[in-house]
């Protein structure tokens, strides 16, 4: 009953792509009655061409249909409306006036948020990460201020030796810093000016070259003090070079400097005492050795 | 129906003429139902999915684009809505019934295919349902809807030989089907019957 793509007999030559030719409406009308007339001498492709117009007839009865119209519009109505022509323009103009009038209020608010900001704000404002540095020189310029009635009392004590640095290096600095009762530090810079003799026990310092030093420490007030006498903050210090003469004390006494000026290439890590006891002299330093 | 008709009943129906609405979908429904009918060979099942298509097609109307034909529209909708239920209508596997069942809610299947065996006594949709699903929509489009082959392939979103190749695998084996249907050769009475040029043309017919 099938017949290979193509095939056909001695006498008529009815291939399947005619006969599909003829079923996909691909034929004029006069090839198509040719190939009537071939295929009564071809009994195959005849009967082939019975059965897929029997079938293709089967496809073209009409099917019965429900009326689906009143349950459409009954639902349609329910979702949407027919609505007249002028109720639905005033619909359309009614939902145009309120998209206006939201972006109205929104410009409004734009506007109003840009005029008044802090109207709209509930929680401060965080500070900008831009007004650090500004902060910073305000709080240096106080520091330096306050600073000026501490200078003379600031005695950077010794080098710590122990492991210790290195020759050429100076990896620790400490220094005793006795704040007045009436005053707050807060950030405190010290800067050890050139020529300055800073003591220490049984040495002295000479600072050689400014600046030596920079240090910098957490606020500590005098609150903090009160509670803890002999407070300890870290903060860092980057030495680019510090200049000294041991010459003036007793030069020897931290092993493995050498007199003279060190140059630093690296920050070091320095702990600064606050208090109005001396550590050292107290003995808190006993048993905290310098961190490197 | 003709597209200015066509066009005239839309622009009506936006205005809210309910009547034109009307005429819109008894213009549409018996191509619609049958195609969905031999699609998915459930009566009920059909009748639904053609409602909610109208239904869908007259709420967005406005969104209609008047370059194409209002039935193209309405069939790709028909369409989706179709592959969605046979979707939902696919064979269940036991392990799936389980770990759905716990859920709560799992598809009737066993009710899908009672209607179905129904529907099946009907010896042309038994046949058109032993075709792959793509075979029996592109068999039901062009030869019982008679859209043309380009017109299909845009619907199909597939090249129009493709659309051919299916056609023309899908003709043969419909017809072995039909053929292989018990008392068939009774009722086609092949050898008797002759095949003169007007059957012929008949049933190669349709649009040009």
């Amino acid at each position: 009953m099938t017949r290979p793509r193509g095939a056909s007999d001695a006498h008529a030559g009815v291939t399947r792509d005619e006969i599909d030719r003829l079923y996909d409406r691909a034929l004029t009308p006069e090839q198509r009655r040719a190939l009537v007339s071939r295929l009564r001498r071809d009994p195959a492709a005849m009967k082939e061409v019975i059965e897929t117009d029997r079938m293709v007839r089967m496809l073209k009865q009409p099917v019965p249909s429900p009326d689906l119209t009143a349950r459409v519009l009954h639902r349609v109505e329910r979702r949407r409306g027919f609505l007249p022509r002028r109720l639905r323009r005033r619909v359309r103009q009614g939902r145009t006036a309120v998209v206006v009038g939201a972006l109205l209020a929104l410009l409004v608010l734009a506007f109003a948020r840009r005029v008044s900001p802090d109207s709209f704000r509930l929680v401060p404002e965080p500070t900008p990460v831009a007004d650090l540095g500004r902060a910073v020189m305000e709080d240096s310029a106080e520091g330096r201020r306050v600073l000026d009635g501490f200078v003379e009392r600031i005695e950077p004590v010794r080098l710590v030796a122990g492991d210790g640095p290195p020759a050429g290096t100076l990896g620790l600095a400490e220094f005793h810093v006795e704040p007045t009762d009436d005053t707050a530090p807060r950030r405190i810079v010290l800067m050890p000016t050139a020529d300055a003799d800073l003591m220490t026990e049984g040495v002295s310092w000479h600072v050689a070259d400014a600046p030596t030093a920079s240090l910098a420490f957490d606020a500590i007030t005098p609150e903090m003090l009160q509670d803890n006498p002999s407070l300890r903050a870290f903060g860092s210090v980057a030495l680019l070079a510090v200049g000294f003469d041991g010459s003036a004390g007793q030069p020897g006494a931290v092993p493995g400097v050498v007199p003279g000026v060190v140059p630093l290439s690296a920050r070091h890590g320095v702990s600064a005492y606050v208090g109005r006891r001396d550590p050292f002299r107290d003995g808190d330093l006993k048993a905290s050795q310098p961190d490197h | 129906m003709d597209r200015g008709t066509e066009r005239d009943l839309i622009e009506r129906a936006l205005a809210g003429d309910r009547a034109a609405a009307g005429d819109l979908i008894r213009g549409h429904q018996a191509s619609v139902y049958a195609y969905l009918l031999r699609m998915s060979g459930r009566p009920y099942l059909a009748e639904d999915l053609a409602q909610e298509a109208f239904v869908r097609v007259l709420s967005n109307l406005h969104r209609f684009d008047f370059r194409y034909r209002f039935s193209t529209w309405l069939f790709t909708i028909a369409r989706r809505l179709y592959l969605n239920a046979a979707q939902k209508c696919r064979p269940v596997y036991d392990s799936e019934i389980v770990s759905s069942a716990s859920a709560g809610a799992w598809y009737d299947g066993e009710r899908c295919e009672a209607e179905s065996r129904r529907a099946r006594r009907d010896v042309l949709q038994d046949g058109l349902m032993g075709l792959s699903e793509v075979q029996r929509e592109i068999i039901v489009l062009f030869h019982q809807l008679d859209w043309s082959i380009a017109l299909i392939a845009q619907h199909l979103d597939m090249p129009e030989g493709t659309v051919k190749s299916h056609l023309h695998r899908g003709r043969r084996k419909l017809r072995r089907l039909l053929m292989e249907q018990p008392g068939a050769a009774d009722r086609l009475d092949l050898v008797s019957l002759g095949v003169d040029d007007e059957r012929v043309s008949r049933g190669g017919g349709g649009r040009p």
